[in-house]
């Protein structure tokens, strides 16, 4: 077992990025600032969503982020399943998980956004804008591990498999999160329907 | 009929669940129709979840992203001062540095090296692998006579209150310095190479009219007699380095006592045994760990330090409320985690409450430790106040408004 996983390292150390053909991205990775800001127009909503859902410091960790993407974006993967936006969370996932670590106390995040942007398929769901705030506080009180997983998996997209490999966790744990992590966010919603 | 909680309900959803279990919660399902709410609930949930917002940016949300530094200059900027702080107490105390420090900025003072660092003062770096003393005094403080030698040397702003010039003593009494410094690059002083520190003492050619900032002490006792007409000023030298090396010693001495109380609560960290059978290794213990969080529905491990030997885990642990079936739970844990049959388990556990007060689960940071010993031992020892600190970080929040002790 060991030896195999130790292989599987060599592997990914030796992995080679394809060239990044995107003339906005190499405009970016040369430090156009325009083209940066391009970027960072494009991905900064799933950015700083990131940030304000899983760091106590938002600002910080958005500021944070944005450095470290930048200063590694020559190393970005234009083959990452979810393009260049992928790659971007995955750094982002990465930084907030050592912010987590380095921290080492449980921060929470009760800033809540205007629920304006509400997607028209999301209107079906979340009818009102109090519905959105109270799924937010739902998730704002989750332990931050879980939380990290379901942001991720449903408001991000990304992939249990993704998430346990950035997280460094087995498969199993992360789905453990994401079911316990559910069943209390709908327990919660449920409260919060009765009080109504 | 069996209660089907919504983490069942879940994991029916994602397809997470055995084909028994499976095929239960289908005919609940299809039965009971309180059963299909909560399904229903926990559809629009996940649904509603992913049609959050994304968050919308304004200018200064890019501006932030845009003008903020690089990691590393902003590194160098937030943790400069941090490691210039920590560098100053290692000097100050002689504690052992196991490797080159960044370049610490010095001023006026008494400054002793012991191990390795690497000093600034003004254009002047010096970097000491040993034991040295490093005085910095201000031109008019000098009460010696000043030799070529000892011409001051102007400061650069910031060096504390120095603004009439400086003169910099360096007495290496083990080991060697590295000296830079205008009209003395380079130079390199070894202790007890009275050789070297007449070098390094000369002006260089062409320089002789140059301020020269550095004077390096060499620090062999009881040797004046070969000074000549510097006698006096190798005299008082030797008196103030002695007085610097009493201060040094005192501080080792400090630092020591420090150092053993620290070890007495904390242990030293333990080195991995090298015939350590293979399930004791971290690799074989996040494998069987795994398996355990896998078997056992609802467990996570929640952290793995294998940083020192031994592993320690940390469990959060759901509670069934059953007293026999949460025994069960936990003496599963300890069994199935454990590298071998002979062996014992350090166990800190802390309850995790609902919002109601009640026991939600157990937090269990756990050590497998080798039957037999003493809980004397170092590695006993160590391991009590690993299981301490992770036990400490991972216990859970006080309710709002606790008092410590409640």
């Amino acid at each position: 077992m060991g030896t195999v996983l130790r292989k599987a390292r060599v592997e990914v150390h030796l992995s080679v990025p394809a060239p990044v053909e995107d003339p906005m991205l190499q405009r970016a990775i040369a430090g156009d600032r325009a083209a940066r800001e391009a970027l960072v127009r494009e991905h900064g909503p799933s950015v700083r969503g990131l940030c304000r859902r899983l760091d106590p410091e938002p600002d910080d960790a958005w500021q944070e982020a944005w450095a470290r993407i930048f200063a590694t974006l020559h190393r970005l993967d234009p083959a990452h399943p979810q393009g260049a936006g992928g790659w971007i969370r995955t750094v982002t996932h990465r930084l907030l998980v050592d912010r987590h670590r380095r921290r080492r106390t449980r921060g929470r995040v009760l800033s809540f956004p205007d629920a304006d942007g509400v997607s028209p398929s999301g209107l079906r769901v979340l009818e009102a804008r109090d519905q959105v705030r109270q799924l937010e506080g739902a998730l704002a009180l989750l332990p931050d591990g879980w939380r990290r997983v379901v942001v991720l998996h449903h408001v991000h997209g990304v992939a249990l498999e993704a998430i346990a490999q950035q997280e460094n966790i087995a498969v199993g744990t992360v789905k453990s999160r994401l079911h316990r992590a559910r069943a209390r966010l709908v327990t919660a919603l449920r409260a919060a329907g009765e009080d109504r | 009929m069996t209660e089907i909680d919504d983490e069942t309900l879940s994991r029916f959803l994602a397809g997470d669940l055995d084909p028994a279990t499976e095929d239960r919660v289908a005919a609940a399902v299809e039965d009971d129709p309180a059963v299909a709410a909560r399904l229903e609930e926990m559809v629009a949930l996940v649904e509603g979840l992913g049609a959050l917002p994304l968050d919308a940016l304004d200018d200064a949300d890019v501006a932030a992203a845009l003008d903020v530094p690089p990691p590393r200059e902003r590194a160098r900027f937030v943790t400069g001062a941090l490691v210039a702080a920590v560098a100053v107490v290692v000097v100050w105390f002689g504690v052992w540095a196991p490797r080159p420090d960044p370049v610490v900025t010095v001023g006026f003072g008494h400054h002793a090296v012991d191990g390795t660092a690497a000093l600034a003062v003004g254009d002047v770096r010096v970097r000491v692998d040993g034991k040295a003393a490093i005085a910095v005094e201000p031109k008019r403080a000098l009460r010696r006579g000043q030799g070529a030698q000892e011409a001051p040397m102007a400061m650069r702003d910031g060096l504390m209150g120095a603004a009439v010039g400086a003169l910099v003593t360096v007495a290496v009494s083990e080991g060697r310095a590295w000296i830079d410094a205008p009209g003395a690059a380079g130079q390199v002083v070894q202790a007890g190479d009275e050789a070297s520190a007449r070098t390094t003492l000369s002006p260089p050619d062409g320089v002789a009219a140059s301020p020269q900032p550095v004077r390096v002490v060499h620090l062999p006792a009881g040797k004046d007699s070969d000074a000549g007409g510097e006698a006096p000023t190798a005299a008082a030298l030797r008196e103030e380095n002695a007085s610097l090396r009493d201060a040094l010693r005192r501080a080792e001495l400090e630092a020591s006592v420090a150092r053993s109380q620290l070890e007495t609560v904390t242990g030293r960290p333990s080195d991995w045994p090298d015939d350590l059978p293979e399930a004791w290794t971290a690799e074989a213990t996040r494998a069987r760990l795994d398996a355990l969080a896998t078997d056992v529905p609802g467990l996570e491990v929640a952290e793995l330090d294998c940083s020192e030997y031994p592993c320690i885990a940390v469990f959060q642990v759901p509670l069934a409320g059953d007293p026999e079936a949460d025994r069960a739970v936990m003496d599963r844990i300890h069994e199935q985690g454990a590298p071998a049959d002979d062996v014992g388990a350090m166990t800190m556990a802390s309850k995790v409450e609902d919002d109601d007060g009640g026991a939600a689960g157990i937090t269990m940071v756990t050590a497998w430790m080798p039957e037999g010993g003493s809980i004397a031992d170092p590695v006993h020892v160590r391991t009590r106040s690993r299981l301490d600190m992770l036990g400490a970080a991972w216990a859970p929040e006080p309710p709002e408004g606790a008092v410590a002790g409640d």
